[in-house]
């Protein structure tokens, strides 16, 4: 299969629009039927959900298998707004609309205990359309345009139950979605300015491709997506979001919906390819001879990629030390969401330091998206069964649970071990590309990537340790609340769902080579810079050989040996002063604006009145002037009348008046007013 | 040269609207529904009048009506242009939607209310068909006068100084506009709108120029609130009564813009703008405005009050616009004058319809507002992400023109001034939605009550435009068509 420098022919096709706006209609479809009608409104949801799934089903043979693009161009905003779909678009869509499709499903139960349902679901599906809209955009135009929405309309999911603490969330999280999406938007312009064109692909010879200004252009670009992929250190509003929202809306956010940030960084890296596809990737038969005749952006690409590395380590390590120290179970998954993101962005930054033999480490990050599509928003509706169950989140009160909920523990257990990257599950294939990414990039990176090695067999031991440590307590040991005679399986929709997801963990982990072969290398063939060698490579890979199984002892027993020193030393209770998190910083940063703000105004209206007292409004001094004048003449003629008996109609009273009243300043005002006037007119009429 | 047609359209649209000091004459005392209805009616007939120049406005084709001649090269004239076409267009849609909005919320001294709005809008509608300088300023300075009454119509203390300082700043703009009128005369040799700038570098001098443009800056400045000279707006706009202040901030700052407006296109020209150098100054002013606005609006808490200073700080976006120099930037801040007069519209009228039902003016009393005004305040939250840039909104398009013009006039750093002033926009309206709708109890969805239809309609017909020109921008007949229209006689 030749797949570099193929590019995908274009198909009109109406599917993307309707994968688009099935979800959006199911919304409506929603908010009419409300709260009437319990059982068809969650019907209808879920109707909806199935048929935007089974739309972009429908669109798999046309994209992966053919290889080609489906478009559709539809006369909105500035009349070219299009969709187009090709294999990195699909794939994504497909997760997004099945795990949406688990969600809703688990939802319709999970949600009949809560308030606002009919709200929940509507906008439930509309972030669904937003999101579809995301992977389905054809430029970075319309890739704008709905990850704004998707972030705005995730809003409500965010603050659902709207408590203290769900609102607390909500608004750290309104506030970096608009600054991300501010920072893209900049990132955007600058991109149509530099790049001349808006599409994910930039003109071969503009300044984007040959300049150094695509650091400054991605830069704000990764800014806008990191904030929605939870990068350190634009993460801050993860742990607070994810955990306040209802299970199943967490299992999207989680799931699919930093995802999108990473689909962004894709998309970026991408665009960099783009500038071989002009030049016929001919440089690239040469392959590795041809490292004297690096183009200029493959060497920004390098460059950017190395960024993205250390982007990815400082999550990657970030999320999993502050994992390890949660006794809330959702607080822990969405730390964890963080470290996994950091899995996916090493990979990606991989795929982008090695350029064109970047094959592998893209492939790893995005079947580790993939991957952690479905066991993380698995572990989400395993924990929010929990919950159902027992409304009970912190740790220290659970365990025991396997008795009563067999079930539930078994998926969440499935996820879980995806998650350690366990032999069988899906974790471990991508875990194994990924190490052998890092390992690639050790020849050309040097000792500075040894130190990635290490800092990874770390990460994946804390990762076993935390996963560990969250089966064990939840479901395993005995039951340390007071009312596990009252805790019960969950309904079996919720199971199903469940089930299904569990399902696709195990498919993903035992047959990676069907995996990579029909769904990853497709999408590798997107990238024209890349070694076509490399992509053959990988289709070919084999995931279980005794090395790879092998590979996998050192960091077990660096989990092992984690899991033991905690316990030891109680270290699992460890909680780390405010000042060691970057959000102490921004919270004092936001403060010290406000108060700036306030300040400014009140130091403005002080100088103003101290300083600038003609900067009163003639008006207003006039008024205030007169008002005097005539208090004091209504005193004067009080007193006046008074001591002489008669009102002063003449002069002479006036006299006595101007005489009582002191005058000079204002005659002074008076004069210079009427100087100003002359002036004007003087110089009007020169 | 676009194709010039007669028509006496001008002069009848202008004196539609004083029908309805004929119908308050008639019926004003005794039947004031029926009088009601001839204010409705009159500005209903102005907008209908006024589409049906929309065919020659959509082709480029100028009308032209022809009064009286006062002096050599200065006569009374009007001159229907796409961009005339367009300001009037905006104008009698927003006082549409304010006259039909007042009849649910003026229940005092109607008469003079509603007849001074009417002759307010013939007054702005000379100023959007003048053909000359001359006539512009005369509707102008009319128009400033008859808004005092609008301002001061609660008759309160408040109102009274509001109005004042109002008074004060506007007519001393007038006559430093005189004084602008009078050297583009002696200099210029006419003040006549002919679709090219009419000043001519070598035989003026750039000294005079600089002065000239300076002089009509300021004298425009003060209603377009050009900082420093936006003194009047934060007290005028909240002490008005809402459908006034929705007018206020929605269309009359955009005169003063369209007087600005006047100046670069028809007097000085895009060329001699950015030959004399003024372009990068009044680009600071606007920027300067445009923070310094936002910053304010973020230390009010009383709503009006925030709206206000918000409105100081939008309407900048057009002055930011014009002087980019560029097409798009210059398409940027023409389509700010539609689509902040709707975002601000129903911001304001909304805001009216919360002072109605509940008194509240102060947004720290407002929590869990949404329950009680559920479509009002979701119409309100439309019109606030329109503000903050939301795509789909009209305001996200505005956003993306002023940001490509700012390439095109190869000064990308201005996007920075518009993405912050993005960034403030959130932080003073996000709090306003998320108190109305996520702070209170939600058992209050019981207290529902929502407002009159007479004020409802208005209200969600302007948040459904807003959505309506973020989402169909190039049909034929919106606001960018007609603007690119005209952009095409320019560049």
């Amino acid at each position: 299969m030749e797949h570099a420098a193929h590019s995908p022919e274009l198909v009109n096709s109406v599917l993307p629009a309707i994968a688009m706006l099935l979800p959006l209609l199911g919304g409506l479809a929603v908010l009419v039927v409300g709260d009437r009608r319990e059982r068809l409104r969650n019907l209808l949801a879920v109707v909806f959900s199935a048929a935007a799934f089974v739309c972009c089903a429908a669109m798999f043979p046309a994209v992966m298998v053919r290889g080609s693009s489906l478009t559709v161009t539809m006369n909105i905003l500035f009349g070219d707004f299009q969709l187009t779909v090709d294999s990195l678009g699909l794939i994504f869509a497909l997760a997004a609309s099945l795990v949406w499709l688990m969600s809703t499903i688990y939802a319709c139960n999970y949600i009949q205990h809560e308030e606002r349902r009919t709200r929940y679901h509507a906008f439930s599906l509309f972030t669904e359309a937003a999101t579809l809209g995301v992977f389905l955009a054809s430029d970075y135009f319309v890739l704008f345009v709905f990850f704004e929405l998707m972030g705005l309309l995730a809003y409500a999911l965010v603050i659902h139950n709207q408590t203290y603490e769900a609102r607390k969330a909500g608004v750290k999280y309104i506030y970096m979605t608009v600054y991300g999406g501010l920072s893209l938007l900049f990132g955007i312009l600058l991109f149509v300015s530099y790049a001349r064109s808006l599409g994910f692909g930039a003109q071969p010879g503009s300044a984007f491709l040959t300049s150094s200004i695509c650091f400054l252009v991605s830069g704000f670009m990764i800014g806008g997506f990191g904030v929605k992929a939870g990068m350190v250190p634009l993460h801050v509003w993860l742990p607070l979001a994810h955990p306040a929202a209802p299970s199943p809306a967490s299992a999207l956010l989680s799931g699919i919906i930093i995802k999108a940030g990473a689909y962004g960084f894709i998309r970026v890296i991408g665009t960099f390819h783009s500038g071989a596809a002009g030049a016929g990737g001919a440089l690239l038969r040469h392959g590795k001879e041809a490292a004297e005749q690096v183009p200029v952006y493959m060497h920004n690409l390098h460059a950017l990629g190395w960024v993205i590395i250390w982007l990815g380590i400082l999550t990657m390590v970030v999320g999993m030390v502050l994992a390890l120290v949660q006794d809330n179970v959702k607080r822990l998954l969405a730390y964890s969401s963080i470290s996994q993101m950091g899995y996916i962005l090493i990979g990606l930054g991989i795929g982008a330091y090695l350029g064109a033999e970047g094959a592998i480490g893209l492939a790893a990050g995005i079947y580790h998206i993939m991957n952690h599509a479905f066991f993380k928003s698995l572990l989400f509706l395993g924990v929010g069964a929990v919950y159902y169950a027992t409304h009970q989140l912190d740790m220290t009160k659970l365990g025991g649970l396997w008795r009563k909920m067999p079930y539930t523990t078994a998926f969440t257990c499935i996820a879980g071990l995806g998650a350690m990257g366990i032999t069988i599950f899906n974790g471990f294939a991508s875990k194994t590309l990924l190490h052998h990414a890092i390992l690639e990039s050790l020849i050309p990176g040097g000792p500075w990537l040894r130190a990635v090695d290490i800092i990874f067999l770390v990460s994946a031991g804390g990762t076993i340790c935390y996963i560990a440590k969250l089966l064990n307590l939840t479901f395993f040991g005995h039951h340390r609340g007071d009312n596990i005679h009252e805790i019960k399986e969950v309904p079996r929709p919720m199971l199903a769902a469940m089930g299904l997801l569990a399902a696709g963990v195990l498919f993903l982990g035992l047959f990676p080579g069907i995996v990579m072969r029909n769904l990853i290398v497709p999408v590798l063939g997107l990238f024209a810079g890349l070694d076509p060698e490399s992509v053959h490579h990988l289709a070919g890979l084999h995931f279980y050989t005794g090395s790879n199984i092998v590979a996998l002892l050192p960091p077990l027993a660096v989990g092992i040996a984690f899991f033991l020193v905690m316990t030891r030393w109680d270290l699992f209770r460890l909680r780390l002063p405010q000042t060691a998190g970057i959000d102490f910083y921004y919270s004092k940063a936001e403060v010290g604006f406000l108060r700036l703000c306030f300040r400014g105004s009140r130091r403005y209206a002080e100088l103003r009145a101290k300083y600038w007292p003609m900067a009163k409004t003639t008006g207003e001094y006039l008024y205030d002037w007169w008002q005097t004048l005539v208090k004091d003449y209504r005193r004067f003629r009080r007193a006046a009348l008074g001591r002489i008996g008669t009102i002063p109609m003449d002069v002479s009273g006036l006299a006595m008046y101007v005489r009582a009243r002191q005058f000079t300043g204002d005659i002074a005002y008076g004069v210079f007013v009427i100087a100003i006037v002359i002036a004007a007119l003087t110089l009007t009429l020169l | 040269m676009s194709k010039v047609v007669h028509s006496f359209l001008p002069v009848i649209i202008i004196s539609v609207p004083w029908l309805a000091i004929v119908g308050a004459l008639l019926w004003g005392s005794k039947h004031p529904r029926a009088a009601k209805a001839v204010y409705v009616g009159c500005t209903a007939a102005t907008f209908l009048l006024i589409t049906t120049l929309y065919p020659r406005a959509l082709d480029g084709v100028v009308s032209v009506q022809h009064i009286v001649e006062v002096a050599p090269k200065i006569s009374l004239s009007f001159r229907i242009d796409t961009i005339g076409f367009y300001f009037a267009l905006i104008l009698s849609v927003l006082w549409l939607l304010a006259t039909v909005y007042s009849l649910g919320y003026i229940h005092t001294r109607e008469t003079r209310y509603y007849c001074f709005t009417a002759v307010n809008l013939s007054f702005c509608l000379g100023v959007a068909f003048a053909a000359n300088m001359f006539t512009l300023f005369i509707f102008y300075e009319l128009m400033s006068l008859f808004t005092y009454p609008l301002i001061i119509h609660e008759e309160t203390e408040i109102a009274r100084r509001a109005g004042l300082k109002y008074l004060v700043y506007t007519i001393s703009a007038g006559a430093v506009l005189l004084a602008a009128l009078i050297m583009q005369y002696y200099y210029g040799g006419t003040l006549s709108f002919l679709g090219h700038g009419t000043l001519n570098l070598e035989a003026v001098g750039k000294p005079v120029l600089l002065i000239i443009f300076s002089v009509y800056m300021l004298g425009f400045g003060v209603k377009a609130c050009i900082m420093p000279l936006h003194g009047w707006v934060p007290d005028a706009h909240p002490a008005a009564p809402s459908p006034a202040s929705a007018l206020l901030s929605g269309v009359i700052l955009k005169v003063g813009a369209f007087g600005i407006i006047r100046v670069v296109f028809d007097v000085f020209g895009i060329k001699l703008l950015g030959d004399l150098g003024v372009a990068l100054p009044m680009l600071w002013v606007a920027s300067f405005t445009i923070i310094v606005g936002s910053i304010f609006a973020i230390t009010q808490t009383d709503l009006k009050r925030r709206l206000a200073y918000s409105s100081v700080a939008q309407v900048s976006y057009i002055i930011l616009g014009l002087f980019l120099l560029s097409p798009d930037g210059a398409t940027g801040g023409l389509l700010q004058i539609a689509h902040h007069a709707f975002m601000k519209g129903t911001l304001f009228l909304c805001a009216g319809v919360i002072i109605h039902e509940t008194g509240k003016r102060d947004i720290r009393e407002m929590n869990g507002i949404g329950s009680k005004l559920p479509i009002t305040m979701l119409a309100f939250s439309v019109a606030a992400l329109g503000m903050m840039g939301t795509p789909l909104t009209c305001g996200f398009i505005t956003k993306w023109e002023l940001g490509l013009g700012s390439i095109q006039a190869h000064r990308p750093y201005f996007i920075a001034v518009l993405l912050l002033s993005a960034l403030l926009n959130a932080v003073y309206f996000l709090p306003i939605i998320y108190i109305a709708f996520f702070k209170g109890d939600p058992m209050e969805k019981l207290l529902k009550h929502e407002t009159s239809r007479t004020m409802l309609v208005p209200v969600i017909i302007g948040a459904a435009f807003v959505v309506i020109l973020g989402v169909s921008v190039t049909v034929r007949g919106l606001p960018y068509s007609l603007i690119k229209v005209f952009l095409k006689t320019v560049f």
